[in-house]
């Protein structure tokens, strides 16, 4: 069950970066595109669901 | 009391995706998490409160502005190929988390000792026939209901009553253990909040609403209330077992075995709340997560689709549904399903 939770956020990242392309249109979006901090936030987001998931991956090969 | 009663009235898809999170997978993760790391892992949740505020925010901006799905908007802009690659990436989420709803419904119900062979082909009629049968609002109305059963974790915790100075201790100077399963769960309690199909869903089900831009002040406020409202219920079922098993050394695999271990610690009682809530989330979530994984797929090939079409206006919508429905219930029927990796 937990399992496909954690394939859950590994695939976040790339509905994300998916996100942030059509949230920034102004062409889709109009004056409602995202914010400077709706932006940085989202990145934040995804660098730290990369990060986790690298962590995961390499911590059984160094500890 | 006016107010208020309008204010409960605003709630919709913000409050039913934020409690679907809490679904059977979600208190699995977050049993095992509370019973294996006590109080370690609060601070993910402080994280995640943003991220989800942040995220169904978008989602729910793109649905008002643009009236469109998420599918829709990526195909739009896109074009097939990244969107078959995006909806592969998310039928191989949701069926996993399908299957674990319809175990959910199974875990529970044998809780009350009720065989999955009972609860689980009703779960799916009975939902499969309110979606079918159901507009939206009608839809809505019964997932809202649903969300109640939330409350019983909220009492768990005054039986329980943990040692709230050590909880904040731990949330702000959280005991950190480098480890694999420590990431693969801190991914788990992320992905189990901000889910790509929660991301589709109140997307969908905004754009199905039809809710105007100039409401989108009253949408705001149930997209936040409903994710802090979530998150609340995330962070006391780790503070339940945490405060209940951590504290004996109990570690438990599935959520099932954290609503029995709770007996000895917090009574008969709190067991059966547990359940409770167990049964109440996977049966909501068994409604939206089809639900969801059907909106996208329809909308990532341009299929018409929506509750407020008869049967016969959106075929592909209704038989993918029931689709989705079967191939879970026939999962969780499976006698051997591994229910606690």
């Amino acid at each position: 069950m937990i399992l496909s939770q954690t394939i859950n956020a590994i695939l976040l990242p790339l509905i994300l970066v998916l996100f942030l392309i059509i949230a920034n249109d102004r062409s889709i979006m109009g004056k409602w595109v995202n914010s400077l901090l709706a932006n940085m936030l989202t990145v934040v987001l995804i660098i730290v669901v990369v990060t986790a998931t690298i962590a995961m991956f390499i911590a059984p090969l160094i500890t | 009391m006016r107010k208020a009663l309008y204010f409960l009235t605003l709630l919709g898809p913000g409050l039913i995706t934020a409690s679907a999170g809490n679904d059977a997978p979600g208190i699995a993760t977050y049993s095992v998490v509370g019973s294996t790391y006590g109080y370690n892992m609060l601070w993910v949740i402080l994280v995640i409160v943003i991220g989800i505020v942040l995220v169904q925010d978008m989602a729910a901006r793109m649905g008002t502005v643009t009236g469109k799905g998420t599918a829709d908007l990526i195909r739009e802009r896109f074009g097939v190929k990244t969107t078959a690659i995006a909806m592969l990436a998310l039928l191989i989420a949701n069926l996993g988390t399908t299957v674990a709803e319809f175990a959910g419904v199974a875990a529970a119900g044998e809780l009350f000792g009720v065989s999955r062979y009972i609860t689980v082909p009703i779960a799916g009629v009975l939902f499969g026939i309110l979606i079918l049968r159901g507009n939206y609002k009608k839809v809505e109305k019964v997932l809202l209901v649903l969300t109640l059963s939330a409350f019983s974790y909220v009492v768990t915790l005054f039986i329980v009553k943990p040692d709230w100075a050590q909880i904040a201790q731990s949330s702000v100077r959280p005991n950190i253990p480098m480890d694999a399963n420590y990431m693969m769960l801190v991914l788990a309690v992320i992905g189990t909040t901000i889910t790509p199909w929660g991301i589709f869903y109140l997307q969908a089900s905004i754009a199905d609403k039809g809710k105007s831009v100039k409401d989108f002040g009253e949408t705001r406020l149930d997209v936040v209330v409903g994710s802090i409202w979530g998150n609340i219920i995330s962070a006391i079922i780790i503070i339940v077992t945490a405060a209940t098993l951590f504290k004996a050394g109990i570690v438990v695999t599935a959520a099932e075995e954290a609503a029995l271990a709770l007996a000895p610690f917090a009574g008969e009682g709190s067991s059966i709340l547990f359940a409770v809530g167990l049964l109440g989330a996977s049966l909501l979530a068994v409604s939206v997560l089809p639900l969801s994984t059907t909106y996208a797929f329809c909308e990532a090939f341009g299929f018409e689709r929506g509750l407020n079409h008869s049967f016969k206006e959106a075929k592909a919508f209704y038989l993918i549904f029931g689709f989705i429905i079967l191939l879970g219930m026939a999962f969780a029927l499976i006698p051997s399903i591994p229910l606690s990796i």
